[in-house]
């Protein structure tokens, strides 16, 4: 079994850009969520950047899990931004009433940087 | 048979007689088709026409030897919806064939009680065909109405205000099909256009129902969850009061008319609107 969620994680300054590959089925959202929650601890984090634009279909368990990420990373004093959702993904995901509603939200990568850094100039 | 032998012997006499006829009636009918086209279609009528009673049977046009001769009226009455044929000059096709018809049969059956019994028969059958033809009319030209209304409804414009900054002005009536499209649009506008505020301008609309309204609270908050903040601008009294008495919470800010939208987005977007001191 693989070990590792299939996402590409860098960092950038004391940002984490998370981008999953593909469609997770559960057991891979969770890795997700440890495989980036686990990063936090291993250096200064200020800030996750999720970019789902490659996924394509996002499910009640997925969405489930972005509002976990959220809300762990809340807790060790991480932010955490969303960016890219696709339309149908959106749309899919309100229908299914997930809300993310803890999650910033935003438009592209360019956005989540400069909210980053106006939170650190507060 | 006298008929049928009769179309078989005088075919080009009858269609000559038949088209001044239409040409008498309904002179715009060569103003909407060429004359080419009506031959044709005559033509093609009479060969129908002889062969469907060649069978012996004058009264019933659900046989199936009538179905060939049906299919090509129908065809005809859906291209005369298209070319704009009022019901009228639909029908007088059909009906001046009769008159035609009648002329040579005069000529043809010297007896006057024959002719009489043989131009009832046709008469009666004509008549029930051109009946066909007009439903057939009618139902293509409904549809074809429909059809254009909702191609006007359908199509929801955008307007680009601003760089990130872009507005639909909806008009007409919206229902739930209607709002799935725009939903659609809205969202694929936004990944497009990179909108941060989309501004969905009611104004023009006069009325909404629950459905509706349900369907545009998940507009809105699908455009939230991609980074996009929704903001409704001229909400008309009734459709506020209609959105009240349902108890609905429309989830994004609403402001009273587009300008004031506009001012909004602009604050969001970190733009300032000033007076050049001249």
């Amino acid at each position: 079994m693989e070990r590792h969620s299939r996402a590409s994680i860098l960092k950038v300054e004391n940002l984490l850009l998370a981008t999953p590959e593909e469609a997770m089925h559960d057991l891979a959202a969770i890795r997700f969520k440890d495989d980036l929650l686990r990063r936090v601890k291993e250096s200064i984090i200020t800030g996750f950047i999720i970019d789902l634009s490659r996924i394509d279909v996002v499910d009640s368990f997925m969405g489930r899990t972005i509002g976990e990420i959220a809300e762990s990373a809340s807790l060790l004093g991480v932010e955490v931004v969303v960016i890219g959702l696709r339309p149908e993904v959106a749309i899919t995901m309100i229908e299914m009433g997930i809300s993310l509603g803890e999650v910033h939200t935003l438009l592209n990568l360019d956005l989540a940087l400069d909210f980053f850094r106006s939170q650190r100039s507060r | 048979m006298i008929t049928a032998n009769l179309l078989e012997k005088k075919e080009a006499q009858v269609l000559e007689t038949w088209k001044k006829s239409v040409r008498a009636l309904a002179g715009r009918t060569f103003e909407l088709m060429t004359a080419d086209q009506f031959d044709e279609q005559a033509r093609s009528f009479v060969t129908e026409f002889r062969t469907a009673i060649s069978s012996g049977n004058y009264e019933d046009i659900t046989q199936p030897e009538y179905e060939s001769l049906l299919q090509m009226l129908e065809g005809v009455s859906a291209s005369r919806a298209e070319q704009g044929f009022t019901p009228k000059e639909a029908a007088v096709f059909i009906m001046s064939f009769k008159e035609a018809l009648n002329t040579y049969l005069q000529e043809e059956i010297k007896d006057p009680r024959k002719m009489h019994a043989e131009a009832v028969i046709t008469g009666n059958l004509i008549d029930q065909l051109a009946l066909h033809t007009l439903e057939a009319f009618v139902a293509s030209r409904e549809k074809m109405l429909k059809e254009r209304a909702m191609a006007l409804e359908f199509s929801n414009p955008m307007i680009m205000v601003w760089d990130n900054l872009i507005a639909f002005p909806l008009q007409g009536i919206l229902d739930t099909d209607r709002m799935g499209k725009f939903t659609m649009d809205m969202l694929n506008a936004i990944v497009n256009h990179q909108a941060r505020v989309v501004i969905v301008d009611l104004t023009a609309i006069p009325t909404m129902d629950t459905a509706t309204c349900n369907r545009m609270i998940q507009a809105i908050e699908a455009a939230r969850l991609m980074g996009s903040e929704a903001i409704i601008t001229g909400i008309s009294a009734s459709v506020a009061s209609i959105i009240v008495q349902l108890g609905i919470d429309l989830k994004a800010r609403t402001l009273r008319e587009l300008r004031e939208g506009i001012e909004y987005a602009f604050k969001v977007l970190n733009l300032k609107i000033i007076k050049e001191v001249s």
